[in-house]
């Protein structure tokens, strides 16, 4: 069985910098890594390398330049086989566009029999690309994954969403994306460090995928901090009289609110 | 404008209203997967598809291929919500139609759209061109519109549902932060389960719903939902925060509500930044305190 998961190259939102006159993002200053999910995604690929053997490749558009750190963690992991489309300006692709290289990626080197990926991304978190993937290539499928057992050839597949718990009952060939609470992502030893750094991933123009006319980018025209309007109301309790005074702002706010 | 929207629940025909004409619209017609909701839908929409089952990827996507045979439209909307999402990324599959999720604003230029989104886990607003035919996930905000009359008919679209999907309800146990006009929320600042008893308790006296931050569910399994973008996006009149340090993932999940309130004894915690009141205190001084004067009256 061959197991694919696309993998992304995010900005580390929880290391956005922004430029305090203009309020626009310093993204060169902004770390990128694998996505928690993407890792999440890997995983429960390895561990159906070690109960099942299957084979695990995985994919990512970018440029060698900045996705080969990427690539090796990929390796570092335990995955068999890795592919990068190469590409610039991946950020701005439209969602549709990157299913689109995906799934003719999957059409021209698959067929695979399982295909995972993470959930979200970290930094759009637009959550779209799996569905649009399952749509293109007409496969059944199970998103938001929080939990994947196999029984026989059967696989389960448990999503929690806002009113409940689904569970999938899938047989390949079939697509999923997880979440974080699938599994916990292995750390690599250093040994596995060293050893990915000698391991060669196959680089495909994107153009060998989708012609020129079929790569869209999104149009945006300007990203800025949000910032909320909020009142900003601070008061630093230290004594006894402060905790009073807190708690009389709680309750007026409360009160002005139609809480109370 | 041929406009198709997702509706999960009831509390998303006003909010599309809104879309309808900021979209200048002329045809409306909705897609749910429930019998009850679908003769409510119908009332406002011009045509309401039914899918009658519970939701199962493949089966919509068999629906959605069914609808398009004959039907075509200019804009899909759906909420920004998991089944929202799914449902506009498999239209976007099968249509190859743009896509910009998180949506907090629309305006018309000239013959296209100019759509504002959360990125980065909420901490900025991209600014996007969109051109029909696009789908928009939209997030739950402010904007309202009285819903018109319509009377459409309701098309019930017949297609096998994924034979091996199950759905288990969310058990129904009164805490609904979703729809409660005050949610208490707990972080890592409560150190043991027996603390979330204050919770609780505030979440009680005040009327209102009581939910943790993702470490506290997912982790210690203290709860079986979080607020955050992995979780429940909730928007009530007032979130009270209380150990809560506000990392981005959260906060996208009650940036939404009127005003926020945030006990942290941390003076650096991000969600000072983004507090109508900050208390920077010790939450087992204040919450105490807060419990004993309410209960005073």
């Amino acid at each position: 069985m061959r197991v694919l998961v696309p993998i992304k190259l995010s900005y580390d939102i929880n290391q956005m910098k922004y430029d305090e006159r203009t309020g626009e993002p310093i993204l060169d200053a902004v770390p990128r890594v694998m996505g928690d999910m993407d890792r999440c995604a890997l995983e429960a690929a390895l561990q159906l390398k070690e109960s099942l053997g299957v084979v695990v490749e995985f994919i990512s558009i970018g440029s060698r330049r900045t996705h080969n750190k990427l690539m090796m963690d990929a390796y570092a992991m335990g995955c068999d086989k890795g592919y990068l489309i190469e590409a610039e300006d991946t950020n701005t692709l439209d969602a549709y566009t990157v299913s689109s290289i995906i799934g003719k990626f999957v059409e021209k080197y698959g067929p695979y029999d399982i295909i995972i990926m993470g959930a979200t991304s970290q930094d759009t978190h637009s959550s779209v690309v799996p569905p649009a993937l399952s749509a293109l290539l007409g496969y059944r499928a199970a998103f938001g994954v929080d939990k994947v057992t196999v029984e026989g050839d059967v696989f389960i597949l448990e999503a929690t969403y806002e009113d409940g718990i689904y569970r999938y009952r899938l047989t390949p060939p079939f697509i999923i994306s997880v979440t974080t609470e699938a599994n916990t992502p292995r750390i690599p030893k250093l040994k596995d460090i060293l050893k990915a750094r000698r391991m060669k991933y196959e680089v495909l123009p994107v153009n060998d995928l989708i012609s020129k006319d079929e790569v869209r980018k999104i149009n945006v025209t300007s990203i800025k901090k949000y910032v909320t309007p909020r009142r900003r109301e601070i008061i630093e309790v230290d004594s006894e009289e402060d905790v009073d005074k807190a708690v009389y702002r709680i309750i007026e706010l409360l009160k002005e609110a139609e809480i109370l | 404008m041929r406009i198709l929207t997702f509706i999960e629940d009831l509390s998303w025909i006003d909010i599309f209203e809104y879309f309808h004409s900021a979209l200048e619209g002329v045809e409306f017609s909705a897609f749910t997967l429930d019998k009850n909701i679908a003769v409510e839908v119908s009332k406002h929409y011009d045509k309401v598809f039914l899918y009658d089952s519970a939701f199962n990827v493949y089966g919509i996507q068999s629906a959605l291929r069914k609808i398009l045979n004959g039907d075509k439209f200019d804009v899909v909307l759906a909420p920004s919500s998991n089944k929202g999402r799914m449902f506009a990324g498999i239209y976007t599959g099968l249509t190859k139609c743009s896509i910009v999720t998180d949506v907090i604003g629309i305006e018309r230029e000239g013959k296209s759209f100019i759509v504002n989104r959360l990125v980065y886990g909420g901490t900025a607003i991209a600014t996007i061109h969109v051109s029909s035919p696009f789908s928009l996930c939209i997030v739950k905000g402010g904007y309202k519109e009285k819903p018109k009359n319509r009377f459409g008919e309701i098309i019930k679209i017949d297609v096998e549902p994924d034979s091996g999907v199950e759905f288990r309800p969310r058990e129904v146990t009164g805490n609904d932060p979703t729809s409660s006009d005050i949610v208490v929320v707990a972080g890592r600042g409560i150190k043991k389960k027996e603390d979330m008893a204050m919770i609780e308790e505030l979440a009680g006296i005040t009327g209102g719903a009581w939910s943790v931050t993702r470490p506290l569910a997912a982790d210690y399994r203290w709860a079986d939902q979080w607020i955050g973008i992995s979780g429940l996006i909730i928007s009530p009149k007032v979130y009270i925060a209380f150990g809560v340090s506000g990392q981005p993932h959260h906060m996208m999940g009650a940036r939404a509500s009127k005003y926020v309130i945030a006990v942290n004894k941390d003076p650096e915690a991000p969600i000072f930044e983004e507090a109508d009141l900050g208390i920077v205190g010790d939450l087992y001084k204040i919450l105490p305190r807060l419990l004993d004067r309410l209960k005073k009256g």
